[in-house]
């Protein structure tokens, strides 16, 4: 049984709408009560507990600052094979989970910003080393877990310094500035480090042909393959920017432009078919080809493997101006184009950065 | 959603919950458990299978429940369908399924299949089939993305990924989604 080829946003439709397996209601009701027999059983020993204090106030006055003490010399007695074992767990390994957990557990019992932002830059440190043993045994996949894990972790611990700094400042602080600035320089290093790594695997490859223009992106987690009307490349760089959430920087760095003549052109357009030059059709379908139908979807599978079908769109906002369109796919392209054009200003504002621009020979492309 | 769903209205079940009161955590369990199903019931494919992962589930939320703090602008359903997400990881490896946050779920000889329900119609039967042959990550960014209505930013949240990985992943899984669905294959 043969279905028609879907729209990307009548995909969309299709989900949300699907019928999905129900829960039988009698399993239901029967997994109720057995949650509602251990919350008793929560809120019992927790009331225990609370009386237990209250009756010997001194005690827990005493007790109060070493909890987290105990807590974790708790957790080190009960879990030490598992906390040890997990401990110098990789993105991959079974008790990676395992590591995670209790990283978040020790930074929830960690009890200043201070610490904290001191803790996440050792995690962080710790991070980079996994992903560096990862690479050096050839873990590609567990390799891009490990750098999203650095990514986030760098993020948190300079937003909780800057956190740190602000409050500092509004308490009057004159040396705000400089508060944890040993941790917030080894940060920046280490985040250095780690976009140099990031920059080492991009590659942007741009092809011009009489005002066509094929671009190639590939990035950890980004794999971008779309066709535009223009050859300025300070809009080209923008447009690679917009969709694929990398800095201008990194775009300009990596990129590589060819321009090739008429012949490379007209067999491009024969291979990806329709090629309205402006528009990028539907959001999937950006592989090699600006297509302004829904229809035009042979392109979708004929030149490049799923992963080359995707990410044209993987800058679209969290506002959806493009998964939750009603408008059919030229829509979507109008809206790309629109986008677009939005930039121009902005491209032609911020033109002035003069990255070089390498041009190389035609070369044979993946 | 509906006002039963709101942020706000789950907020006050839940603190009703942290408090001690059966209801309120009887009530966000009967608000909460269909949700919680219909993600688990596709990544396993097995009735039984998530009936016992969601009851494990919503124990640990029980247990975690006194930590959880109501924050302005975050969703109790996040954290919740973390502890799912790390039930349902928990459960494939002790299935010793390895797997690849790449491989298809469904595509494991280990895992069983109950068939679709009968009253279920022809293209929802498709669909359900093109969706169980994506990658893990992938089904439930488009299940967190289209059926819980949680943003990227959330997903992220729950997922342990960046949102321009969500971003790219649910980009993919569309793509594949329409790639499949016009074959007609049906992978289950």
């Amino acid at each position: 049984m043969n279905h028609k080829k879907l729209s990307h946003h009548e995909a969309e439709e299709l989900i949300r709408k699907a019928s999905y397996p129900e829960l039988n209601t009698t399993s239901q009701q029967r997994i109720k009560q057995t949650l509602l027999s251990e919350f008793a059983n929560v809120v019992n020993a927790r009331d225990d507990r609370q009386n237990e204090q209250e009756e010997k106030p001194s005690y827990h006055l005493l007790a109060q600052p070493m909890i987290p003490i105990i807590i974790a010399l708790v957790m080190v007695v009960v879990g030490a094979g598992t906390a040890i074992a997990s401990d110098s767990a990789k993105p991959g390994d079974a008790l990676h989970g395992v590591d995670q957990a209790l990283e978040d557990v020790r930074l929830n019992f960690t009890l200043s910003d201070t610490a904290k932002a001191e803790y996440m830059l050792e995690r962080a440190q710790e991070r980079e080393q996994e992903r560096l043993e990862l690479e050096s045994e050839g873990k590609t996949e567990d390799v891009s877990e490990a750098e999203e894990h650095v990514d986030r972790i760098l993020d948190n611990a300079l937003e909780t310094i800057n956190r740190v700094r602000a409050e500092q400042e509004e308490r009057g602080n004159e040396n705000a500035s400089e508060t944890l600035g040993d941790v917030y320089e080894k940060l920046t290093e280490l985040q250095e480090r780690h976009q140099d790594r990031l920059q080492e695997h991009i590659q942007v490859e741009v092809k011009i042909t009489n005002g066509r223009t094929v671009v190639e992106v590939r990035a950890p987690s980004i794999e971008s393959n779309f066709t535009l009307s223009t050859d300025d490349v300070d809009q080209i760089v923008n447009e690679i920017v917009q969709r694929t959430g990398l800095t201008e920087e990194q775009v300009r760095a990596a990129l590589k432009v060819e321009y090739e003549g008429n012949g490379a052109n007209t067999n491009q357009g024969s291979e990806e078919g329709d090629d309205s030059p402006d528009a990028e059709g539907d959001d999937a379908s950006n592989e090699n080809s600006n297509t302004n139908s829904s229809n035009q979807n042979s392109n979708d599978n004929t030149n490049s493997s799923d992963d080359d079908n995707d990410n044209s769109n993987v800058n679209e906002s969290e506002d959806n101006e493009n998964d939750n369109s009603n408008n059919n796919t030229n829509d979507d392209a109008e809206d790309d184009d629109s986008n677009t054009n939005k930039d121009d200003s902005d491209v032609n504002g911020s033109a002035g950065i003069d990255a070089p621009v390498q041009v190389v020979a035609p070369k044979v492309t993946q | 959603m509906g006002d039963e769903n709101s942020i706000e209205h789950i907020n006050e079940l839940v603190r009703g919950a942290q408090g001690g009161d059966e209801d309120s955590l009887g009530c966000l369990y009967e608000l909460l458990s269909d949700r919680v199903y219909r993600y688990i019931v596709m990544r396993v494919s097995h009735r039984e299978t998530a009936e016992d992962l969601m009851q494990t589930a919503f124990l640990e939320m029980i247990r975690s429940l006194p930590r959880y703090k109501i924050r302005v602008g975050a969703k109790f359903t996040t954290w919740l369908f973390q502890i799912v997400r790390h039930r349902l990881i928990d459960h494939y490896r002790r299935q010793k399924i390895v797997l690849p946050m790449d491989e298809a779920v469904e595509s494991h000889p280990a895992l069983q299949t109950d068939p679709a329900p009968p009253d279920m119609g022809d293209s929802d039967k498709h669909l359900l089939s093109a969706i169980a042959a994506l990658p893990e990550r992938q089904q439930t960014i488009l299940h967190l993305y289209y059926r819980e209505d949680m943003s990227p930013s959330e997903i992220a949240e729950v997922m342990d990924i960046s949102v321009i990985s969500v971003r790219v992943e649910k980009h993919r899984a569309i793509s594949k989604i329409r790639h499949l669905f016009s074959e007609g294959d049906t992978i289950v």
